[in-house]
């Protein structure tokens, strides 16, 4: 997990009148990169562990997953969705609600993994990622 | 494409030495956005948005609103601009400072029809070259200095790592900061990032952050922060000091308070007076008389 992506800065609001002060007017000021992270479901199955990401809207192309065999990080880049030109160029924007950019999320894992058994696959945006059990 | 192309990414294991592998290492994109030569200037007031900061931004001045209109479908790239003096509600460009930061529109949202936020990261300093419009909002050519950083020496090493541990021991000071925060101090490795991650959190002025934001050369930039950061800390620790006797006075006298009910107590029960003295007593009360036996039955 990017600790820098997650810092909460809510705790700045103290009485010691410092560094910590102006942070607490911005209500929240993080140090780039900015990296967001996916949101995942995790399970434990019986002959693996699987886990689901979701990653609408990204090309396969532009994720890289790394298994270790405690651990697993998921980093990529999401393109900002927008209409294409033959949709009609947007003219203004309403909303822009849906993170783009680079992000990264890292799960650790309970158990121990085998990594070279590991594989994924993209189904209807979804990321999921299957991990078998080390057999001990 | 194919589904199958589509869904599965198998083909793409590739077996690292060690523990670790690496399935669909796909192209990694940098994800630095451009920054172009003409930017739409968003005036600021009250802040300094620093390179890296992330910041959410109230969007509710007619000219600002339109300025997000116009330019962010074409690019979500925009320059901010602090103004000199932040109750000007039009400012001109002799209102504003001219060194600001160029920063990438993350989100918008819409909380009224004359009420916008937007979450805005800085990406790189920027400086005015000429300005192009001033209507309806203000757009002009800007150039991206690049920053100064002095040779590698052992004294540079030892001033940025200098102002790491300062920083990172305000932050394990400040009452409630978790361990992250610090954490993420000393895992910053860049003389320049942490520069300009903890010049946006001075407890100084706009005008003084300003002149931070205006300084190119990162060394210069790194002492004058160590030197605001220094005299942060000396404060801190001294407020540490002061709560520490403080505590401790206050247990002192709590032990006390303590001790002199237990006094008390064991004064009313032996019917001695307060300070020591011996109340007036029955007779049979005399140390060394007993009751009759039929009383203690």
């Amino acid at each position: 997990m990017d600790p820098i992506r997650n810092l909460k800065l809510r705790w700045l609001h103290g009485t010691l009148q410092d560094l910590t002060s102006e942070l607490s007017r911005l209500q929240f000021s993080r140090f780039a990169p900015h990296a967001w992270e996916p949101a995942i479901n995790a399970y434990r199955c019986e002959k693996s562990i699987r886990i689901c990401v979701d990653l609408a809207g990204v090309d396969r192309a532009f994720i890289d997953l790394t298994v270790e065999s405690r651990r697993v990080v998921i980093r990529g880049t999401r393109e900002l969705p927008e209409p294409t030109d033959d949709e009609g160029c947007a003219l203004q924007l309403l909303a822009m609600e849906i993170d783009y950019g680079p992000f990264i999320r890292e799960v650790p894992l309970p158990t121990d993994v085998e990594i070279e058994q590991a594989y994924a696959e993209q189904r209807n945006g979804l990321l999921w990622i299957s991990l078998p059990l080390k057999e001990s | 494409m194919s589904a199958k192309e589509l869904s599965t990414l198998q083909a793409h294991v590739e077996a690292k030495p060690g523990l670790e592998s690496t399935i669909a290492a796909g192209m990694d994109k940098s994800g630095t956005p451009h920054i172009p030569e003409e930017l739409s200037i968003l005036p600021v007031r009250g802040i300094v948005v620093f390179p890296g900061t992330i910041i959410p931004l109230n969007i509710q001045r007619a000219a600002s609103l339109k300025l997000l209109d116009d330019t962010l479908p074409r690019t979500k790239v925009i320059g901010l601009l602090t103004q000199r003096d932040e109750a000007k509600e039009d400012p001109t460009p002799e209102d504003l400072y001219s060194v600001g930061t160029a920063a990438l529109v993350l989100k918008l949202v819409r909380q009224a029809e004359d009420n916008v936020l937007v979450i805005v990261q800085g990406l790189r300093r920027f400086s005015l070259r000429k300005i192009i419009e001033t209507s309806p909002f203000l757009r002009a050519e800007v150039d991206l200095p690049e920053s100064i950083l002095p040779p590698a020496s052992k004294e540079w090493e030892a001033t940025f790592r200098n102002l790491r541990d300062s920083a990172a021991r305000l932050f394990e000071l400040a009452p409630d900061a978790p361990e992250q925060a610090r954490l993420m101090i000393l895992n910053i490795e860049n003389p320049e990032q942490l520069a300009d991650f903890l010049a946006p959190n001075l407890n100084v002025d706009v005008a003084q952050k300003q002149a931070l934001l205006e300084e190119v050369d990162v060394e210069k930039r790194v002492r004058a922060i160590q030197k605001q950061i220094s005299a942060q800390l000396e404060i801190a620790e001294i407020q540490q000091k002061l709560q520490k006797d403080v505590a401790s006075q206050f247990s002192d006298a709590q032990r006390r308070a303590y001790l002199r009910s237990q006094i008390k107590a064991i004064q009313r029960e032996l019917g001695e007076a307060e300070g020591g003295g011996v109340k007036n007593k029955p007779s049979n009360c005399v140390p060394g008389s007993r009751k009759p036996n039929r009383q203690r039955k």
